[in-house]
């Protein structure tokens, strides 16, 4: 099966947040408190006397071993054959938020109607030949996507490159 | 020789992912499944869902029959297991047949449990929500007006409260304890809750007991010593038990339910035990605990199906999780909130209106969280527990805009 | 149609993709939120704009966009637009007006601005432009066709004060060559914030190996990236830059050539350095002597070497000119002027972009001589100034409105005015309210534009033809978008129907937007008619690339010929000739006494990526990311006062607090705390005296000054 996914580059990312409006613009997220699927942390730390920020930026990590699929108790997350994208039905969704729990990445998002969404690595754009939209405006080319062993080549090429899959700790330059 | 069996005692959450594990893992031998009820898995976190009117009832019933025939499952559905053998591997069911195995699964759930109070011997007097059966019960017990008490501010309390209300009936929500969620939450979550339930129309009793219940023309006298309250509705929720009488605790080291490593696997070998009928590792204190729910119950269904079928795999330690909606609130407990340690302290947040985030900290990292309206950050609350992060770490990432 | 097929047709429309079957069309626009005109490809689906996207083949950002820029369909559609000319009908400031036609608009406007120059002349009405850019010589030659001296805009406070230093200096500007350089020393330009789309050249400068020195006392990614971080108290670059100098002539790496044969002053230059040893300089900017002699060696060895500034950042103190005069001074001082990898000399044409095309712009905006017309606004404050800078000085606007000296200011033309950009923003909100007439044009009913007589509803830069013609000469001529919003039109058309009103009689202008253009560029033989022929944009061939050295053939256009380390022309207009140094006008060092009671130093207006001064704070996306003013404090001198992060508190100067909440962070050093400007009602402008400026330029000292913060009640996240 092919796996799709997203890179990111954190010495490159400058928490400049254009990705994260680039998913509500793709996405149509208006409303009062719009949900994005892709948001971006802050994270300082003091090595020495030298203070550091560094930022990440975060979406759906389209898991291999997806927990919020195991979690939903109406079964409406699934994982597309073509391309590993973690897709959810919005139809059969309760809005229970189980998968808000499961998911270590936070990329469940709940919209106005209770209902979940949340990024579909915009895989209709990428059957297009087209970048997802937050990789497409990416002013320092900090996020990337696409198939998961292509980027594990760039991950050897370059010690910055991380997944964001082993994201959520510390990191060091 | 004949074709290996593995045997999967309870078709619930965690039997039916064990057998779709096996299988994945290539396990071609037989795969027989015994359960108490007929019919396919039912999933009992939907029956509030579908009290609401949220979920219609044939959506309670996640995966439709055809997956035993898929799965190629040999069922004994309709009859009980009464006892298990796990030396012997042969289990007895209700109707008598006996069946071996090679390897067996634990599934078989959890029951609620009625407190010893005098009038509740009679079943008929109270309603409880866990079966396909007593949802329908109660659902069809609810008509438009009358009272209804709810015995034990349980989370299954609360939402079941929270029905009753949005459908006409006057609540009273009893709890023995001086707070809502005496074992998941903060007094002061509990406390917001609390006023959060009365603002809705709930009427919160903290600190009764129901001393006595008795039948009166159709309806249940409930006797709370000074008060008594005449009810159309008792709904029991005051906690549920392991479906675990058939095991010999001579056998396999019982506690709150069958006690197993991150292997899903008892002390007896080739018994496992999944979901609500077993105790895992807890990852913050290092022992055993019954967890109860329903996405544990799943994962740990698989991981017990793929060591049955010769794979060798592990889950992590567990941390509680908890995630519901209440009304138009979502209540969230991650981690431990109580009865952890002593030495932790509490960092209270407000975000918002209606936001509340409450921090359990041990030396500074974070060992649990009560959120309310805040549960986007659950998910990676648990994560920073896991890691074992500062609470300065999340203070610095997590709640900065 | 079958079912399946619908369904996937229906995925494609809710994906976006552009083509026949979706009746999605990509229509080439651009952005005019911030100045940087990136090219925009816009998807429209049944006349409205459903997405935006960075164009792939605009060299200005290459696909890329900025958080505003991708935000365009809420700041274009939203619900705060001014659909048609409103006439205010209650008090000022009430928010109370009635729509009016265009004619009636139109009509009033030019009856009450004739009347008015008839009675106190034409120089009593002000032209002013706010932030945008692309209306300005038009705005321009309508003021001086009108006979008012005093058009003016927000460079008053934003980038010209760097032209000025650099003319004093050098007689021209420059830029940084930042695709040969070796090594970049980059003075508190926060790239990534303030232009992300092309803040690429860093990232791709970084991974060739270039060394970076970044100045400032923020900690931006670029600091983080950088090979040196010379974190100084705001204020005090000037000091640094001085620092700096006297390393490199002490060690003797200046360049000897360069200096004896192209520069003017520098003995006495190098006299006034050496007071500022490393020892001394470190004092003053809170360094350690090391650091600034590793800066110094790292900029003077690697060559060549360019210095990046911001466009105003340098000049935003009280001692603004001469601290940025003291940067520059680096450039020459090392060779590295008008080299390939330094500091490149293009001259620039239609508003400030250094394309190297001549043009007959200043020409065009400029009809009548000075001489002809009364004293500019500012003039005689500022004499330096109004030499260099053909505007007149907009701060001091309020005071000649205030004071009706020398002579009375009674009405206002503006386009996107914002009282909170002055210094002492109340003072100016009250000066409108003083104003006799007052017209604003906008795209939303701001909280300026309630003061005004007549709001005219502007078009965005998606509804509208604009040209735009990038440093690489790439050029696009951009047809409207989308319909117009409601009844509003381009800023330049208004200008050019209020001509007409007005009877100025202004052949040119009244050919409209394309013969002008066309004016403009004749010299270069630019034709809007050819640039039209390619929708998507092209680069303009057959010119030559912009030669280096230039000065070696035409010398410097300064007094002396040179490149002046002393300044001819400040001597002669009484002011220090070197680029000195002079603490900011309230500092620890300046002010001790008010330094005791205001122990922190307040740097404002630096760049939040999500915002563009005032524009983007309406519109829900952007907001969202920070939706409270905030200001950053470092967690030290948080947690000295007991304060939490997002706690609310008092942010305070000698002249007045304001309410916001507390962000704690290593972005600013302890000592330092940070703030955004405009934030509608956490206005950290008005806790800065109207008159805190730079005696040269008029600017304002809006990047250091003194405060406290001190925790309010209530304890809200
Ligand atoms: C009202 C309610 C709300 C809930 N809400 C949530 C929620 O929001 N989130 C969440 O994660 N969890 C929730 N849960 C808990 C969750 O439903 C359970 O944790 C989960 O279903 C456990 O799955 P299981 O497979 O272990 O057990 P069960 O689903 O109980 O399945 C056990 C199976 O074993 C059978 N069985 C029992 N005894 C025997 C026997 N002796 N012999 C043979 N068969 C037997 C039963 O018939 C049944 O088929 C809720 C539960 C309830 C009742
Ligand atoms: S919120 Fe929706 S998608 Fe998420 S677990 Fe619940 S039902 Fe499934």
């Amino acid at each position: 099966m092919m796996q799709y996914g997203f890179s990111f580059d954190i010495s490159r990312c400058t928490g400049c947040m254009a990705c994260v409006i680039a998913c509500q613009d793709q996405n149509d997220s208006e409303g009062d408190n719009p949900p994005s699927f892709r948001y971006v942390i802050k994270y300082e730390k003091v090595q020495g006397t030298n203070p550091l920020i560094y930022f990440f930026s975060i979406s759906c990590q389209h898991c291999g071993d997806a927990p919020c699929i195991m979690v939903c108790p109406v079964r409406a997350i699934k994982k597309r054959d073509e391309d590993g994208v973690v897709v959810i039905d919005r139809d059969l969704c309760i809005g229970c938020h189980s998968c808000e729990m499961a998911c270590p990445f936070g990329a469940p998002k709940f919209q106005g109607d209770g209902r979940m969404a949340k990024c579909d690595l915009c895989y209709t754009r990428i059957e297009k030949n087209m970048k997802p939209a937050c990789v497409r405006i990416c002013p320092t080319g900090a996020l990337g996507a696409g198939p998961i062993e292509e980027l594990s080549k760039k991950k050897a090429e370059k010690a910055s490159f991380v997944f964001l899959t082993s994201l959520v700790g510390d990191y060091h330059r | 020789m004949s074709k290996e069996r593995i045997l999967i005692l309870g078709n619930g959450g965690a039997g039916i992912n064990a057998a779709i594990a096996a299988r994945k893992t290539g396990f071609k031998g037989e795969i027989a499944m015994v359960s108490e009820r007929d019919g396919p898995v039912f999933n009992p976190m939907l029956s509030p869902y579908y009290l609401k009117g949220i979920v219609p009832w044939e959506r309670c019933f996640p995966f439709d029959y055809r997956i035993y025939k898929e799965l190629d499952i040999r069922c004994h559905f309709g009859t009980p297991v009464v006892e298990l053998d796990g030396i012997g591997q042969e289990v007895t069911l209700g109707d008598g047949k006996k069946i071996s195995f090679d390897r067996c699964l634990i599934a078989t759930g959890a029951s609620p449990v009625i407190p010893a109070i005098e009038g509740l011997e009679d079943h008929s007097l109270y309603k409880t929500i866990r079966t396909p059966a007593s949802v329908l019960d109660l659902n069809g017990a609810i008509r438009g007006g009358g009272k209804a008490v709810v015995l034990g501010a349980s989370l299954v309390g609360l939402k079941a409260s929270e029905i009753l209300k949005k459908r006409g009936m006057e609540v009273i929500l009893v709890e023995k304890e001086m707070q809502v969620l005496p074992y998941g939450a903060h007094p002061l979550i509990a406390g917001i809750l609390t006023s959060f339930l009365e603002e809705k129309g709930i009427e919160v009793r903290l600190g009764i007991t129901l001393k006595g219940a008795k039948p009166w023309k159709g309806r249940v006298i409930c006797d709370f010593g000074e008060k008594k309250e005449i009810a159309d509705i008792l709904l029991i929720c005051t906690g549920v038990r392991a479906n675990i009488d058939f095991i010999d605790p001579r056998q396999i080291m019982i506690d709150k339910g069958a006690i197993v490593d991150n292997r899903m696997a008892t002390n007896v070998e080739n018994i496992y035990a999944a979901g609500d009928a077993c105790q895992v590792m807890d990852f913050l204190s290092n022992r055993h605990r019954w967890f109860g729910t329903w996405g544990f119950a799943c994962k740990q269904g698989l991981v017990a199906g793929k060591n049955m079928a010769g794979e060798d795999v592990h889950t992590a330690d567990f941390v509680m999780e908890n995630i519901s909606p209440i009304f138009d609130w979502m209540y969230a407990q991650v981690g431990q909130i109580k009865g952890y340690r002593n030495d932790v302290t509490y960092e209270y947040l407000k975000d918002g209106k209606d936001g509340h985030y409450l921090f359990v900290l041990h030396e500074g990292v974070v060992s649990g969280a009560n959120l309310i309206n805040t549960t986007h950050l659950a998910g990676m609350i648990r994560q920073a527990i896991y890691k074992r992060l500062p609470f300065s770490y999340i203070r610095q990432t997590l709640l900065i805009r | 149609m079958s079912k399946g097929e619908d369904a996937s047709i229906r995925r494609l429309i809710k994906a976006k993709i552009p083509g026949k079957e979706t009746g999605i069309e990509i229509k080439k626009g651009l952005c005019s939120i911030c100045n940087a005109q990136c090219g925009i490809d816009v998807y429209v689906k049944d006349g409205r704009l459903i997405k935006t996207e960075g164009t792939l083949e605009n060299p200005v950002n290459k696909g890329r966009l900025c958080v505003k820029g991708v935000s365009n369909k809420q700041y274009v559609y939203h619900r705060e637009r001014i659909r048609s000319p409103l006439l205010r009908v209650g008090e000022k400031g009430s928010d109370r007006f009635v729509p009016i036609s265009w004619d009636e608009a139109l009509d009033r406007i030019a009856l009450r601005l004739n009347e008015i120059k008839e009675e106190s002349g034409p120089e009593s009405v002000v032209f002013f432009t706010g932030f945008p850019k692309w209306l300005r010589p038009f705005l321009k030659r309508l003021a001086h066709n009108f006979g008012s001296p005093n058009y003016m805009s927000e460079s008053s406070t934003c980038y010209l004060a760097t032209v000025l230093a650099n003319r004093l200096t050098y007689g021209c500007s420059f830029v940084p060559d930042l695709k040969n350089t070796k090594c970049i020393l980059n003075w508190s330009s926060n790239p990534y914030y303030s232009s992300a789309p092309q803040a690429i050249n860093f990232v791709e400068a970084l991974e060739r190996g270039v060394k970076i020195i970044d100045v400032g006392p923020l900690n931006t990614t670029l600091s983080r990236q950088a090979d040196i971080h010379l974190r100084i108290r705001p204020g005090t670059s000037g000091a640094l830059a001085l620092g700096i100098a006297h390393v490199i002539i002490e060690e003797d790496l200046y360049d000897r050539e360069f200096v004896s044969n192209w520069t003017y002053g520098f003995e006495e230059y190098r006299a006034y350095v050496k007071e500022y040893t490393p020892e001394v300089t470190a004092k003053i900017t809170g360094l350690a002597p090391q650091e600034i002699i590793a800066g110094a060696r790292l900029y003077a060895r690697t060559k060549p070497a360019t210095i990046v500034t911001s466009a105003s950042v340098t000049v935003h103190h009280t001692n603004g000119v001469q601290n940025h005069r003291a940067i520059t001074a680096l450039i020459g001082l090392t060779g590295n002027f008008d080299r390939p990898g330094g500091n490149h000399v293009v001259p620039t044409s239609y508003y400030h972009r250094a394309t190297g095309f001549d043009t007959r712009e200043e020409e065009f905006e400029q009809t009548k001589n000075w001489e002809e017309m009364a004293k500019r606004i500012g003039e005689e404050e500022y004499p330096v100034w109004s030499r260099f800078i053909h505007e007149a000085q907009a701060v001091s606007l309020p005071f000649q409105i205030m004071s009706g000296k020398p002579y009375p200011v009674r009405a206002l033309v503006g386009f996107g005015v914002n009282y909170r950009m002055w210094p002492g923003s109340d003072f100016m909100k009250k000066s409108l309210e003083r104003l006799e007439f007052f017209v604003d044009v906008d795209l939303f009913m701001t909280d300026t534009a309630k003061f005004a007589d007549i709001v005219l509803p502007a078009s965005s830069s998606l509804e509208r033809s604009e040209l735009s013609i990038s440093p690489s000469r790439y050029a696009i001529w951009t047809e409207p978008v989308i319909p117009p919003v409601g009844d509003s039109r381009s800023d330049v058309d208004i200008i050019i129907e209020l001509s007409k009103r007005l009877n100025l009689n202004d052949p040119l202008l009244s050919k409209g937007h394309e013969a002008c253009l066309d004016f403009i560029f004749e010299p270069s033989n630019i034709r809007i008619e050819e640039i039209k022929k390619h929708p998507g944009g092209l680069i303009l061939g057959g010119f030559p690339r912009t030669p280096y050295e230039k000065y070696k053939k035409t010398g410097f256009s300064t007094p002396t010929g040179k490149m002046e380390f002393a300044s001819v022309i400040l001597r002669e207009a009484g002011y220090d000739p070197l680029p000195v140094y002079r603490e900011p006008k309230y500092s620890p060092i300046s002010t001790p006494h008010i330094a005791a009671m205001y122990p922190l130093i307040l740097t404002t207006g630096a760049r939040l990526p999500m915002y563009m001064h005032s524009r983007m704070y309406r519109v829900p996306w952007t907001r969202g990311l920070r939706p409270d003013p905030m200001v950053d404090i470092n967690p030290k001198d948080g947690e000295e006062r007991g304060i939490k992060q997002n706690e609310r508190v008092v942010l305070s100067t000698p002249r007045g607090s304001i309410m916001v909440k507390a962000n704690l962070t290593e972005y600013v050093p302890p000592g330092v705390v940070n703030m955004y400007h405009g934030f509608p009602g956490a206005d950290v402008n008005e806790l800065i005296e109207p008159d805190y400026r730079d005696p040269i330029s008029g600017y304002p000292g809006y990047k250091s000054l003194l405060c406290d913060i001190r925790k309010s009640n209530g304890g809200d996240l």
